[in-house]
């Protein structure tokens, strides 16, 4: 017990914090940049040309350095730009979809190129505009400023209804998967080290959309095996996803008319538990809270209501941050401004979850239109591939540690001496096999325990030369 | 007790000193391809290398054997070798001497004899020697020679040296006095008076 409480204080004592920042910067419509580099994020205006109302999908290093933004940019309305606001490369279509319709999916160990996705749906051109495209992003060029890749931008790989796009990671933590939702259908895409398999796996949606009867958003969850929708009708459709296969199945529907009007938008707890979703004409934020049961059903009776007021768009599209909490856009009203509202500790249910209106106020004149950034939800759940690896070089272990969000980390080498640098050497004295543990606190405070074990060869012995 | 101490001392002190094979000098020809192993540990690389650089290095040089072209001059090298286990863990590095020398030579002591003559062969080389010859084509093999200059014998007949094994190399013979002959015996001269 002794043993524990000194591992906890050693623990508690590592003030750096680690992480992966994939997702640290918000750069949001009407040139608005929440950072979340630091905790609160902080408000930032940028010189980074973004039209309002157009949606966005920053991409950072896993350092939390703003690489490139997904976005728009002057008068182009679908594009790709620079860190400092200079044009990358133009996509062709102009549609404008008020959902999440970009996307930047990492190439898996290729850490320098990236998939821009793009979705269009555009039925005020002749033909009509429909599907999604792709552009690869390669940061080494440019003088590391990035820059597409010959032969690779604009590139259209599905010709269907596509509305909006989302990804998450392959269960293999290495691969990701595009995951399109058109009228119909859902399309998986799987992107491993050699690229977008252009083969999807196809499931059937449970409703159809209809963009001019309503709004509707889907997300998946952190943990990569649900899917959460909203639909035009007052439902929120939630289901399974396989994230070995990329299918999709086993949908639950709950209609809330009658007891919600106009559900907006949905989006999962840090650790999926629970599922949040908002109304339109009232602002509502209503907390499901057994999303994740055992037979892989919902209890859509386990309902709280977390807030509610009589304006209308206070509460629109929702969002994870890196910080473990979910930031709710508003839409800009006539004077009024921006704001995001906060769910502090959104694992947890009922009021607990510690809801905050109006928590951060954008500056006055800033219409971000309450569109939030798009990003793949893994990167808000560190613990699902928390994992190490080492390299023995001799009679000492370089270990690296491959996860995000990271608080403090304590490594144990089985020799009785410990680290709480987050990527260790150490030197055993002694050959043998040793069982090293490492303890991870992640920002979000849940903890996390990898054991491996690993062993130190002796020296060779002296070899001798035969000539025969 | 001081006494053993100063033995454990020196024994500690030589297994210091000689913690690298030493080994006798291995004899190879001028010019040969030899092949050298160490044993094999499973996970293991091997680097090797000829410190001299009187040596190529045939194929891979990072697995348990290689083989060796040796240059075609005579002198001394040594061949070392270092192992790296699967743990990246390097291993002292051994060596072996290596001493080239020069491959045996036969030639005949005289081209041309008178019947009744010693033919004799004169080597270059290292004892013992073996010697194959022919005698008006019949092929005559001669091991186990210790005495050079070695005797052939006196009978007549045409004779050719074809190769000479010496302790530790094989030539074939392609130079020098390499043909002989020693002369049928003369009929006595009948002396006539005109």
């Amino acid at each position: 017990m002794l043993k524990y409480i000194c591992l906890y204080i050693i623990i508690s004592v590592s003030v750096h914090v680690f992480a992966q920042k994939e997702a640290a910067n918000w750069v949001l419509p009407h040139n608005f940049w929440l950072d979340f580099n630091s905790n609160p994020p902080t408000q930032k205006t940028t010189a980074i040309t973004q039209q309002t109302g157009i949606c966005t999908s920053p991409m950072s290093d896993s350092l939390g350095n703003l690489l490139f933004i997904a976005g728009s940019y002057q008068s182009i309305t679908n594009s790709i730009i620079d860190k400092n606001g200079n044009l990358i490369s133009s996509f062709l279509s102009s549609s404008q979809l008020v959902l999440p319709n970009k996307l930047v999916i990492p190439i898996p160990q290729n850490k320098q190129k990236y998939y821009v996705f793009l979705s269009v749906y555009n039925t005020d051109v002749t033909p009509n505009n429909f599907g999604c495209y792709f552009t690869i992003i390669d940061m080494q060029l440019n003088n590391g400023l990035g820059s597409a890749v010959t032969g690779s931008t604009n590139i259209l790989f599905n010709s269907d209804t596509i509305i909006s796009v989302t990804g998450t990671k392959h269960s293999d933590c290495s691969g990701y998967w595009l995951i399109l939702r058109s009228q119909t259908k859902f399309y998986a895409y799987l992107i491993n080290s050699s690229g977008l398999n252009l083969a999807p796996v196809i499931s059937n949606a449970s409703s159809y959309i209809n963009l001019n009867t309503g709004f509707q958003t889907f997300k998946v969850n952190p943990q990569g095996n649900k899917i959460a929708e909203t639909t035009s009708n007052n439902q929120i459709i939630c289901y399974d996803f396989n994230c070995t296969t990329g299918a999709i199945t086993n949908n639950k529907i709950k209609d809330f008319t009658g007891i919600f009007n106009s559900i907006i938008a949905v989006e999962f707890s840090p650790d999926g538990s629970k599922l949040y979703f908002t109304t339109r004409n009232l602002s509502n934020l209503a907390q499901l809270n057994q999303v994740l049961i055992s037979n892989g059903n919902i209890d859509f009776n386990n309902l709280s209501l977390i807030y509610n007021n009589t304006n209308s768009l206070d509460l629109v599209h929702l969002q994870i941050g890196i910080d473990s909490k979910i930031y709710i856009s508003s839409s800009l009203i006539v004077n009024r401004q921006n704001f995001f509202s906060v769910i502090n500790n959104p694992n947890l249910s009922g009021t607990n979850c510690n809801f905050i209106y109006k928590a951060i106020i954008a500056p006055l004149g800033v219409n971000f239109a309450s569109k939030l950034p798009n990003f793949i939800s893994s990167y808000f759940n560190p613990q699902a591939c928390l994992d190490y690896t080492y390299t023995i070089n001799c009679q000492s272990a370089q270990f690296t540690l491959n996860a995000n969000s990271i608080q403090s980390v304590l490594w144990n080498f089985g020799d009785n001496q410990t680290s709480t640098l987050l990527n260790p050497t150490h030197t055993y004295v002694n050959t043998g096999t040793y069982t090293v543990t490492l303890i991870v606190i992640f920002t979000n405070i849940q903890q996390q325990t990898v054991t491996k074990q690993l062993t130190i060869n002796p020296q060779p012995q002296i070899i001798k030369i035969v000539h025969k | 007790m001081k006494k053993l101490l100063s033995i454990s001392l020196l024994i500690l002190l030589a297994n210091t000193v000689f913690s690298q094979i030493v080994t006798n000098p291995d004899t190879v020809c001028v010019g040969s391809t030899e092949y050298y192993k160490v044993p094999k540990t499973a996970g293991s690389t091997y680097t090797w290398g000829i410190y001299h650089g009187s040596g190529t290095i045939i194929a891979s040089a990072t697995t348990d054997s290689i083989n060796i072209a040796w240059s075609n001059t005579a002198g001394l090298d040594s061949i070392w070798v270092f192992e790296v286990n699967a743990g990246n863990c390097k291993g002292d590095t051994s060596k072996l001497k290596v001493a080239r020398v020069a491959k045996p030579t036969a030639q005949f002591d005289n081209a041309n004899l008178c019947s009744g003559n010693i033919l004799k062969v004169i080597f270059t080389g290292y004892l013992p020697f073996s010697l194959e010859y022919t005698r008006n084509g019949t092929i005559i093999v001669q091991n186990g020679i210790t005495q050079n200059p070695y005797t052939i014998g006196t009978q007549s007949g045409n004779y050719h040296l074809v190769n000479v094994t010496d302790k530790n190399c094989k030539n074939l013979i392609l130079s020098g006095t390499i043909n002989s002959l020693i002369a049928q015996p003369l009929n006595t001269l009948q002396i006539i008076h005109k």
